[in-house]
């Protein structure tokens, strides 16, 4: 009897040892989270998003980013290059266009950030006749932003916000400076080779995310300001974005850490120093790594339909875009 | 007087709502050194740069929340750019550049900045942020032939968004706050007739620094 007991003794102690352990797991994976959770990525709810590049966050986080991207036009069709009447015959090219973002973001509350972006963007033409026809673009920037929450819960996120952007637009306009150069016969400080121009837009936004499951989440945003002329003497014009973005999140599928996004986005103007109007359509995939919600790495292809001044139509351009961004 | 009477209503409004406590008010007097200057387009081989200068106001603040309080500073802000030229100075085998101003453009704005804080926990250290409307009260362009006071050359108002941050010392009631801005101008300043006058309008905005220190007391509830 008295070793009936201390098998009962020996075996409630060890149960109780397996009911600890079993308690404690449990608590363990909550503390996990919780420490995991101090570093808040671009969560809503269960999913983890895996944001388009160079896009505003519809989330109050801190974080850096970076983004180095580059892209090509396909098809380019341009004019005969003419200089005083006389064409240049000479191979049309494509226009290459390479960018470079860096942007902090600080949550003063989790209600409230502000954000400071640096930009370098630059077009230019491959070939004799998109680089006489085209010129070559330059955009430095930087761009100061803050961020509001609307609402916040396990479903859904929504932001506004201001942004400024200020920028310094560069055009080197061979064309028009061959000419001035014909028609006065010298070259003079009236008719520059290059132009720079500061230009100031401002815009607001608003951004909204939704979480469905683990696995899906939608998130768009819209922006609407009043932008400078990029160009002397040109008009104000309003600028106008939209984007919408889905996003799945593999790791909730097939345990891969990888999510994917699909952006759409309609612009009203461009964001290089060109001073043509028009609406621009992109296309973005991202593919990015899910595994960390404190660091987010992705390569982005992306497709773009938009006008280029006096080339026959819309142009298309497929790109590329490295994104790096550190959540703290 | 019925304008008159709407503030009123609007100030007591904030100052006494509906619950019927008495929101909590800071009054308080700043000032400092700004280093606010033209920025943007600038005549060939030259730039601009802002020169420190003086700022004074007045401070009144209501608490929205625990940790926010609505800002209200209306005040007189010098600012000061140069136009600076650089020129080679030295010889064939020793080259080197100087750089020499040509030109001061000195301003004094009323301001009016309302904007918020947003104070940590322990309620020292503030992030601040807000909106300016500026008027213009005076212009000098000081030259080498002379010192004189042109008209219609920028434009007599300024808008401009301000964020920054700064620290807090309590002593009692009585606290001294010592800050530091961003200041970013909104509006092209050539005015109107200069936009006439050139073939090609050059683009100016303001924009640069404050330091600000300032002692405020704070009502009791």
């Amino acid at each position: 009897m008295r070793t009936y007991i201390w098998v009962l003794l020996l075996a409630l102690t060890a149960g109780r040892g397996v009911a600890q352990e079993t308690t404690e797991a449990p608590s363990a994976v909550v503390q996990g989270a919780e420490t995991r959770a101090t570093i808040q990525g671009p969560r809503l709810g269960d999913h983890l998003f895996s944001p388009i590049a160079t896009t505003t966050l519809p989330f109050i986080r801190t974080m850096t980013t970076l983004n180095v991207g580059a892209g090509i036009s396909s098809g380019l069709d341009l004019p005969l290059f003419t200089i005083g009447g006389q064409p240049v015959y000479a191979s049309v090219g494509e226009l290459a266009v390479v960018g470079f973002s860096a942007r902090h973001e600080q949550a003063i509350k989790p209600w409230l950030s502000v954000y400071l972006e640096a930009q370098l963007l630059g077009r230019l033409g491959t070939s004799v006749t998109s680089l006489l026809g085209q010129g070559v673009n330059t955009v430095t920037g930087v761009d100061l932003g803050w961020k509001i929450r609307i609402h916040e819960d396990q479903r859904w996120s929504v932001i506004t916000g201001l942004e400024l952007q200020n920028g310094s637009y560069t055009t080197i306009d061979i064309q028009r400076w061959a000419e001035g150069v014909i028609d006065s016969g010298k070259v003079t400080s009236d008719n520059q080779l290059f132009d720079t121009k500061p230009a100031l837009n401002v815009a607001w936004m608003v951004s909204a995310a939704h979480t469905f499951n683990r696995a899906m989440g939608l998130y768009a945003t819209l922006t609407a300001g009043v932008e400078e002329p990029k160009v002397r003497n040109g008009e104000y014009a309003l600028l106008l974005d939209a984007l919408l973005a889905f996003s799945v999140d593999w790791n909730a599928i097939v345990e891969l850490p990888v999510g994917t996004t699909l952006g759409v986005e309609y612009r009203e103007n461009p964001t290089i120093a060109d001073s043509e109007d028009g609406s621009y359509k992109n296309v973005y995939l991202r593919i990015g790594y899910t595994g960390d919600d404190g660091f987010g790495l992705g390569v982005q292809a992306s497709y773009q339909y938009a006008p280029v001044a006096s080339a026959s139509g819309p142009v298309q351009f497929f790109g590329g875009t490295l994104d790096m961004r550190f959540y703290f | 007087m019925s304008r008159t009477v709407l503030v009123a209503l609007i100030i007591a409004a904030f100052v006494f709502p509906a619950g019927g406590a008495v929101a909590q008010v800071t009054l308080g007097l700043g000032g400092g050194l700004s280093r606010i200057g033209i920025s943007g387009d600038a005549p060939l081989d030259a730039s601009w740069a802002a020169r420190f200068a003086a700022f004074a106001d007045l401070h009144v603040e209501l608490d929205v929340s625990d940790d926010v309080g609505l800002v209200v500073e209306p005040g007189l802000q010098f600012r000061s750019s140069a136009l600076e030229h650089t020129i080679s100075t030295g010889t064939a085998l020793a080259p080197s550049d100087t750089t020499v101003d040509s030109v001061y453009v000195n301003t004094a704005y009323w301001s009016l900045p309302v904007g918020i804080r947003v104070y940590s926990a322990s309620r020292r250290w503030y992030f601040t942020t807000g909106a300016a409307a500026h008027l213009l009260q005076k212009i000098e362009i000081d030259t080498l032939d002379g010192v004189y006071e042109p008209d219609n050359v920028i434009q007599n108002y300024d808008v401009s968004v301000f964020l920054g941050g700064g620290y807090r010392i309590p002593i009692d009631q009585w606290s001294v706050c010592l800050e530091a801005r961003y200041q970013q101008g909104l509006i092209d300043l050539i005015s109107d007739d200069q936009q006439q006058t050139f073939h090609q309008a050059p683009v100016i905005r303001m924009s640069g620094l404050l330091f600000r220190a300032s002692v405020e007391w704070r009502f009791a509830p």
